[in-house]
């Protein structure tokens, strides 16, 4: 596998020609690395100076996945609870994936995942959208306070996967990609019917169906893919 | 004069030459002097107007005693401080505290840490004092970005930097502090009526791309401070803002439209969608943020939007807007409406087949009535 870097400036007639958009919303209290996360895999490096994101940020990577141009979308939303009302639709609107942050130095930013995941449910009912949950900051080991098993086993029980990172530490770097590259497979696989520009699915049944099973075919992959990740 | 007045102050030297529209050395000077003698005076009508012209109100020395007087703001009245244990239980004191602690990239990159580390402890004080002196006030991230704006400006003097804060907390920021944001998308949504007055195309290229006002929210909510990197550009515009007459908070969605207008022609060359139009945006602003002369312009076209397009005529045109977009569902919903926008729908191919089709059956239909009439004449 070959991985292009993007810089999100691709000309649109790129998108037009085999290339798959996957728009993927990155959610989580306010300071738990969302940015950094999500600026570590698309621009190779922890951001320099961090800042408080206000509304939503938009970044994308390209990858080039068994022959496949494959984009991913990231929607990095801000974590202040006005922002995330007022926008929650827009962040929700076909919408690909949901990356679920909590650091793991911070109790509460975990404590209120439940909250996160309720809101995901109404926004999108009944929906099979793969959702993954990443706990940051794993390199300040001596301060961590969210204890891996506690944090397994809330994953566990809403069916996701999860992964213990750390945006900022340079030897990870890996880890992080491996998480998005492990998405954008598991994506890819999954053969959403969408046209390259609206990423919306398309609603005939038949089409639902083959989603469906190539949903579960790529969920059995990930379970490989994330013991391999897990630490 | 401190480290980032020196700063801004040798932006400005560089770049005072080479700006088209920006003031020469000669006028900086003598506006430098027209600006001593109003703040002497205390004419704060000759402040606002030279606040709004290009260049602003020229240095942060000037700035520091010309706000508190467009803000009517007595210096010398020293407000009481909030005590420790209030500024500590209060719900957004967590926000805070961490939205200032990721402000690095606002402070000047020459100032000593322990200098910013100080400045930044100023900055959640004054954050602080502002939030329990108005408990009907919320925080909202992008809040601290226009404080530390302020704070630097008047050089680190919490107790003033307070008070410019606390004035245009409860006015200009006031629909920005709502409880919910609500408040905050219906005054940006005035954007989408200067865009249906001035091209009405860019209006429906953002509304296919779904954007609502999330383009230009960090540019309005924090005045542009989240955005732009250059401090000279920053100030100039804050100076503007606060000339703006009190009752209209609007200019800084008048200065977002005119920079999306500027560039509505390439805008509409990218990709209809919210990330490709943001990220556009995005760049458009730092490439203005690199031409103080054609950020100038902007502003410019700005004021000119602000003076054509006062609230209540917004207001209309948006009211005229929704009468035509209510007559236009209407006439959809009637039968021609329906069959032509089915038309509509149709490829050129199947449209011409189509045509060749009606004009081929009208020929033969009138050449046997032609026919008939004839035959009948004989007969």
């Amino acid at each position: 596998m070959t991985l292009l870097p993007d810089n999100a400036q691709l000309p649109a007639l790129v998108h037009k020609h085999q290339k798959r958009t996957f728009k993927i919303i990155i959610i989580g209290d306010s300071n738990v690395g969302k940015t950094c996360l999500t600026f570590r895999f698309c621009a190779g490096r922890y951001p320099k100076k961090t800042e408080a994101t206000i509304g939503v940020d938009f970044r994308e990577r390209t990858l080039d996945i068994d022959g496949e141009q494959v984009t991913l979308q990231l929607w990095d939303t801000a974590g202040q609870e006005r922002f995330r009302k007022s926008l929650v639709q827009h962040y929700y609107r076909n919408v690909n994936a949901v990356v679920f942050v909590y650091d793991v130095t911070n109790q509460s930013s975990f404590d209120e995942l439940p909250l996160w995941i309720a809101e995901c449910d109404t926004q999108c009912p009944g929906s099979k959208i793969p959702r993954i949950l990443v706990g940051n900051k794993c390199d300040l080991a001596d301060k961590i306070v969210v204890k891996t098993n506690d944090a397994q086993r809330f994953a566990d029980q809403h069916n996701m996967p999860l992964f213990e990172t750390s945006a900022a530490d340079d030897s990870r770097s890996d880890h992080v990609e491996g998480i998005f590259l492990t998405l954008a497979h598991k994506l890819k696989n999954s053969k959403p019917m969408m046209s390259p520009s609206s990423s919306s699915w398309r609603s005939s049944s038949s089409e639902d169906r083959s989603r469906e099973v190539g949903l579960k075919i790529a969920l059995s992959g990930f379970r490989v893919s994330m013991t391999c990740f897990d630490l | 004069m401190t480290v980032q007045s020196s700063v801004s102050k040798n932006e400005e030297d560089v770049e005072g030459i080479s700006k088209g529209d920006a003031l020469d050395k000669e006028t900086q000077l003598a506006k430098f002097e027209r600006i001593r003698s109003a703040i002497r005076l205390n004419d704060v009508l000759a402040l606002k107007s030279a606040a709004a012209e290009p260049g602003g109100l020229v240095e942060d020395t000037l700035r520091k005693e010309s706000w508190p007087l467009i803000l009517k703001i007595d210096p010398d009245l020293v407000p009481e401080a909030s005590s420790q244990e209030e500024v500590e239980k209060h719900r957004y004191y967590q926000q805070v505290l961490m939205d200032v602690a990721r402000s690095i990239r606002r402070f000047p990159p020459s100032i000593a840490s322990e200098k910013r580390m100080n400045l930044q402890d100023k900055l959640v004080n004054v954050i602080m004092r502002v939030l329990v002196a108005n408990p009907d006030l919320h925080y909202y991230q992008g809040y601290h970005d226009i404080c530390v704006t302020v704070l630097l400006v008047v050089d680190g003097d919490e107790d003033l930097a307070f008070q410019i804060m606390n004035e245009i907390s409860r006015t200009r920021l006031r629909v920005f502090m709502e409880e919910t944001m609500k408040p905050t998308e219906c005054q940006l949504n005035y954007i989408y009526a200067i865009f249906q007055a001035e091209d009405p195309k860019l209006r429906k290229f953002l509304e296919r791309a779904e954007c609502r006002v999330i383009f230009c929210l960090s540019w309005c909510l924090t005045w542009f401070g989240h955005d732009l990197e250059n401090y000279s550009n920053l100030v100039r515009l804050y100076d503007l803002f606060l000339a703006n007459d009190e009752n209209q908070y609007l200019l800084p969605v008048y200065v977002a439209a005119a920079v999306v207008l500027s560039r509505s022609k390439s805008l509409q060359l990218q990709e209809c969608s919210l990330p490709s139009v943001h990220s556009y945006l995005r760049d458009v602003l730092i490439d203005l943020d690199n031409h103080p002369s054609e950020l100038e312009d902007c502003i410019f076209h700005a004021k000119k939007l602000h003076a054509l397009y006062p609230v209540e005529r917004l207001e209309q045109i948006e009211a005229e807007k929704r009468r035509q977009d209510e007559e236009y569902r209407r006439w959809r919903r009637s039968f021609l409406g329906m069959t032509l926008l089915r038309l509509k729908r149709v490829d050129w191919k199947s449209r011409g087949l189509a045509g060749a089709v009606l004009v081929l059956s009208v020929a033969i239909g009138y050449q046997m009535y032609r026919r008939s009439i004839t035959s009948i004449a004989e007969a």
